[in-house]
C-alpha cells in the first residue's frame, strides 16, 4: 500500500520495488501497488494499521510525511510505527545551497550575510522541520516563508530571487540545481547529513560536502548540543535515513516476515535491480536487515522531552496549531 | 532543430509505438466519455504498465491518453449536460441547448474539429516556447501568480451575466467550499469536523458532477422527456466543420489563451474552459445567444481545453513542477522510465521533448477522428426517454464520484452538492462562479500568504502586479459595460414594440 496518490516519490519507489519483490519472494507472488491517498498519508497509514489483515501479505511504503506526524503526535494519527517492522529502506539525502548574493565564503558568513537570509519552505511539520531546527542549531537568523506548494516551487523561488537559501533532495539537486552551480548561480554549503549508528555522518552521495554538525564546529569550535540538536538528529533519521521505507506488521506470521527479510536482502544484492531502478534510487543503496531495524528502533526511541520541545518550538515560533 | 524534429516523428511512427499510442487513446476516449473520471484516473490505470518500457513508447501511451480526454469529454457535456471531465463544463452551457434543439451532431462535429485544431496549436506553442521556457516561468513570482488568480476570479463577474450580485455570492461560496480541508500554506485544517475524509477537501470531480450533472438528471426525470426536445437530429457534423472554419480566428486565440493559462501553475485546467468562454463572451459580437445554443460557446472552450495540455507540459518538463494531477502522475511515470526532466531536457533530450510534442499532435488528430466516427451512434442517446436513461446515468455518476477517494463520503458530498446545484438552478443563481471560486481558492490563498510573508505590502508595487491589476479592472469594467449595453438593447426592443 502506498498512502499517496500515484506518481509521487513514494509511489514511484514502490512501483520500482514491486517486480523485484515478485522475483525474490518465495513462491513468486504477484505484487500489486495500491494507492490509498488522503490526509497527507495519514489516512492510508491508519487504514493499513486498522483495516488490513496482519498476515504478512500486506506491506506499506511510507515517507517523512508519514513519520513526522507520528513523532509529533498530530491529530488524526491512529497508526503506531513502533508496531511495524521495517523490511527495507532507500535513504534520500538533501543538499543545502545558497545564492552567491549573500557573500558566502565560509560557514561563519551565515552569521553576518551580505543580505538577510530568506528561506522558502513548504510546511513546518514536513521535511522543512529539519531546516527550522538547523537554523536553531547554528544560531543563524533566517526569515522563513512557508506555504509553497512543493520542493519544485521552492527551487523556482530560489531562481527568481524570492529566497536565497534552499535545500533540495538529492535527485532534484542533481537534475535541477547542479546546472545552477555550474552557472555560478548557486553555492552548495552542506548536506543535511545522515544518521548512522547514532551519529550524524556525511551523506554518501555527496561525500565532499560537510554536514550541519561540521558547520557548527567550524562556526563555534565545538560540537552542537542541546534539545534543538537532539531534535535535528531525530528528524534527519526519520526523513533522510528512512526516507522511503517498506514495512510489515510486526505481529504478522514469523515465516512471512522471514521470507520478506530474505527477499529484501536478495534484492539489495541484485545487480538487475540497481540497473533498472536507478532513477528511483537516486544514487543511494538499499538498507536492509538487522542494521536497518536497529536504526529504526533508535529513531523511534526519541525521548518524549525532545518531542515536547519540538512541539513547543513549532507552536511558539511558527504558530503551528495542530500539535 | 528541424532534423531532430523529423527524427522524433519517425520514432513515434514506429508501428509498436503507434500501437501503444492507440491503447492510450482508447483509454483516454473512454475516460473522457465517462463523467467524473479525469486524466488522473487514466494515468493511474496506465502507470503500472510503464515500468520497463522505453521512454518513447511510454510517452506515446501516457500522452496519447491525456491528449484525447478533452476531445471525448464533449460527448457527455453536449449530449447529457453532464461534464465528462473537469475541463468540459463550459461546453455544457451552449452544447447542451444545441442538443436539445436537435443539433447534437453539429455541436459534436464542431467540438471535435476545434479540439483537434486546439490540440495541434497547443503542441505548436509548446514547440515555440522551448527557447523561452525558463525565463517565462521565472517571470511569474508569487505576487504575480496571486494577481493571475484574481484575474481568474474576475471571470466570475462576466459569467454571472445578468445577476452580478448572485454571481459574486456564488463565487464567495465557492471560495468557502474551497477552504475546506488542509490550508494551502500552513499545517492547519479547516471545516473538517474531525472527519479524516474532509482533510483533503471536497474533491473537484464530485463537486462538478454534483453541481452540474445532478440537477440536469433530476430535471430530466421530472419533465419525463428525452434530452432532445425535437425529434429529428438536424445539422450533421459537416455543418459543425463549416462553423469551425468560419470561426477560425476564435479557434486560434481560444487555443492560444488555453495554452497560456495551462502553462501557469496553480490556475489549473478546470478554469481554462471558463476563461475561454468568458473571453469569448467579452470579445465576440452579438453574444445574446450565448447560453442558448450559440455554436461559438462550444468552439471557444473546446479549442482551449485541448491546447492547455501543451501549455501545462511546459512547467512540468522544464522544472519538474506539475501543473495538474495528470501531469504529476506523468512526472512519476517519466521517472520510472529513467527520464530526468529539467533544464537539461532541451540540450540532452531534445528528441524526447520533440517526440512529446509529436505525440500530442498525432494523438489529437487520431482521437478527434475516432470521436467523429462515434458521433452518430452517440447522438442517438439524446433520443432515449428519461426513465430509461437517468437511472443508468445516475449509477455512472455515482461511480464516477466514488472514484475520487473511494470513500462513502464522496457519495454523500455528491448528493449534498447536487441538491445545492438543483436549488441554484431553479432559483436562477449562476453556478459557474461557484466552481471558479472553489478551484481558485487554494492558489489565491497560497500566493497571497507567500506574497505577504515575503514582501510585506511592497509587492503591490511590482510592475507585473500592476499590469495584471489593470487587466482585471478593464475586464470587470468591460463586463459591466456589456451588461449595461444588453439591458439597454432589451429596453430598446421593448420600447420599439410598445411604440
Amino acid at each position: 500500500m502506498v498512502p499517496f496518490a500515484p506518481g509521487g516519490g513514494t509511489d514511484v519507489t514502490a512501483r520500482a520495488l514491486a517486480p523485484f519483490f515478485n522475483k525474490h519472494l518465495q513462491g513468486k507472488p504477484s505484487v500489486q501497488v495500491v494507492n490509498v491517498a488522503g490526509g497527507g498519508s495519514i489516512t492510508g497509514a491508519n487504514t493499513y494499521e486498522l483495516n488490513r489483515p496482519h498476515d504478512g501479505l500486506h506491506l506499506i511504503a511510507t515517507s517523512g510525511s508519514t513519520h513526522n506526524p507520528y513523532l509529533l503526535g498530530q491529530t488524526g494519527v491512529k497508526y503506531d510505527l513502533k508496531k511495524l517492522t521495517p523490511i527495507l529502506t532507500i535513504p534520500q539525502g538533501a543538499v543545502i545551497y545558497v545564492s552567491p548574493s549573500i557573500g558566502y565564503k565560509e560557514p561563519k558568513d551565515l552569521l553576518k550575510p551580505a543580505k538577510p537570509l530568506v528561506y522558502a519552505g513548504v510546511s513546518a511539520t514536513g521535511w522543512d522541520v529539519i531546516m527550522l531546527l538547523a537554523w536553531e542549531v547554528l544560531g543563524i537568523e533566517v526569515k522563513t516563508v512557508l506555504g509553497y506548494e512543493g520542493r519544485g516551487p521552492t527551487r523556482v523561488a530560489f531562481e527568481q530571487g524570492e529566497s536565497n537559501i534552499d535545500f533540495q533532495l538529492a535527485s532534484a539537486y542533481k537534475a535541477q540545481v547542479e546546472p545552477l552551480v555550474a552557472a555560478k548561480k548557486a553555492i552548495p554549503i552542506a548536506t543535511q547529513g545522515m544518521m548512522k549508528g547514532g551519529q550524524l555522518v556525511r551523506d554518501p552521495a555527496f561525500p565532499e560536502l560537510p554536514t550541519i554538525r561540521e558547520l557548527h564546529i567550524s562556526m563555534y569550535g565545538k560540537e552542537p548540543s542541546g534539545p534543538a540538536w537532539e531534535a535535528y538528529k531525530a528528524f534527519v533519521g526519520s526523513n533522510v535515513t528512512i526516507a522511503k521505507p517498506l514495512w510489515v506488521h510486526s505481529d504478522a506470521p514469523p515465516e512471512a516476515i522471514a521470507n520478506l527479510r530474505a527477499a529484501a536482502y536478495a534484492l539489495s544484492v541484485d545487480p538487475e535491480f540497481y540497473e533498472k531502478a536507478r532513477e528511483a534510487l537516486g544514487g543511494y543503496g538499499v538498507f536492509v536487515g538487522e542494521d536497518l531495524e536497529k536504526t529504526v528502533r533508535d529513531i523511534m526511541a526519541v525521548p518524549e522531552s525532545v518531542l515536547e520541545w519540538v512541539r513547543k518550538f513549532l507552536r511558539d515560533k511558527y504558530g503551528v496549531k495542530s500539535l | 532543430m528541424l532534423e531532430t524534429a523529423l527524427q522524433a516523428l519517425l520514432i513515434m511512427l514506429d508501428p509498436l509505438r503507434l500501437g501503444f499510442m492507440l491503447v492510450g487513446i482508447g483509454v483516454g476516449i473512454v475516460i473522457g466519455i465517462l463523467p467524473g473520471l479525469g486524466g488522473m484516473v487514466g494515468m493511474s490505470i496506465l502507470l503500472p504498465f510503464i515500468f520497463g518500457m522505453d521512454p518513447y513508447t511510454g510517452i506515446a501511451m501516457l500522452l496519447g491518453m491525456a491528449a484525447v480526454i478533452h476531445t471525448s469529454d464533449t460527448f457527455p457535456s453536449v449530449l447529457m449536460g453532464v461534464p465528462g471531465s473537469s475541463g468540459a463544463q463550459a461546453t455544457i452551457l451552449d452544447g447542451y441547448p444545441l442538443a436539445q434543439k436537435g443539433e447534437a451532431s453539429r455541436a459534436l462535429g464542431a467540438a471535435f474539429f476545434c479540439s483537434m485544431l486546439g490540440g495541434i496549436i497547443g503542441g505548436f506553442i509548446l514547440f515555440l516556447a522551448i527557447p523561452i521556457f525558463r525565463p517565462l516561468v521565472l517571470a511569474f513570482k508569487s505576487p504575480e501568480l496571486f494577481m493571475l488568480s484574481i484575474l481568474g476570479l474576475s471571470m466570475v463577474g462576466i459569467l454571472a451575466g445578468n445577476a452580478p450580485t448572485r454571481g459574486i455570492l456564488a463565487g464567495a461560496l465557492g471560495l468557502l467550499l474551497g477552504a475546506v480541508g488542509g490550508a494551502p500554506a500552513v499545517p492547519e485544517y479547516r471545516y473538517t469536523f474531525d472527519m479524516l475524509y474532509l482533510y483533503n477537501g471536497i474533491p473537484l470531480a464530485v463537486l462538478a458532477l454534483g453541481l452540474f450533472a445532478f440537477p440536469e438528471l433530476l430535471d430530466l426525470l421530472v419533465e419525463r422527456r428525452s434530452i432532445s426536445k425535437s425529434e429529428e437530429a438536424r445539422g450533421g457534423f459537416v455543418q459543425g466543420f463549416k462553423d469551425v472554419i468560419r470561426e477560425k480566428v476564435l479557434v486560434l486565440w481560444s487555443a492560444t489563451l488555453g495554452a497560456l493559462v495551462g502553462f501557469i501553475p496553480g490556475l489549473g485546467g478546470s478554469v481554462v474552459n471558463w476563461i475561454n468562454y468568458g473571453a469569448a463572451m467579452q470579445f465576440c459580437k452579438n453574444t445574446e445567444n450565448f447560453g442558448k445554443g450559440d455554436i461559438r460557446g462550444v468552439i471557444a472552450p473546446e479549442s482551449g481545453n485541448n491546447a492547455k495540455e501543451g501549455g501545462a507540459l511546459i512547467p512540468t518538463l522544464m522544472f519538474g513542477i506539475p501543473g495538474s494531477g495528470t501531469t504529476a502522475i506523468l512526472l512519476g511515470g517519466l521517472t520510472l522510465m529513467g527520464v530526468q526532466v529539467g533544464p537539461r531536457m532541451v540540450t540532452d533530450q531534445l528528441t524526447l521533448l520533440l517526440s512529446i510534442i509529436w505525440t500530442l499532435v498525432l494523438a489529437n488528430i487520431i482521437g478527434a477522428t475516432l470521436c467523429l466516427v462515434l458521433t452518430k451512434p452517440m447522438a442517438r442517446i439524446c433520443m432515449i426517454p428519461a426513465q430509461k436513461l437517468v437511472p443508468f446515468l445516475l449509477v455512472i455518476l455515482i461511480m464516477g464520484s466514488y472514484q475520487s477517494s473511494r470513500h462513502w463520503g464522496d457519495i454523500i458530498v455528491f448528493f449534498t452538492i447536487g441538491l445545492l446545484g438543483w436549488v441554484m438552478k431553479h432559483l436562477d443563481w449562476p453556478r459557474a462562479p461557484l466552481l471558479i471560486g472553489f478551484v481558485l481558492a487554494k492558489s489565491t490563498e497560497r500566493y497571497l500568504w507567500i506574497s505577504m510573508s515575503r514582501y510585506g505590502f511592497s509587492w503591490l508595487l511590482f510592475p507585473g502586479v500592476i499590469i495584471i491589476g489593470i487587466a482585471v479592472i478593464l475586464l470587470l469594467w468591460g463586463g459591466y459595460q456589456l451588461k449595461k449595453r444588453s439591458v439597454k438593447q432589451i429596453m430598446a426592443v421593448e420600447g420599439g414594440h410598445q411604440g
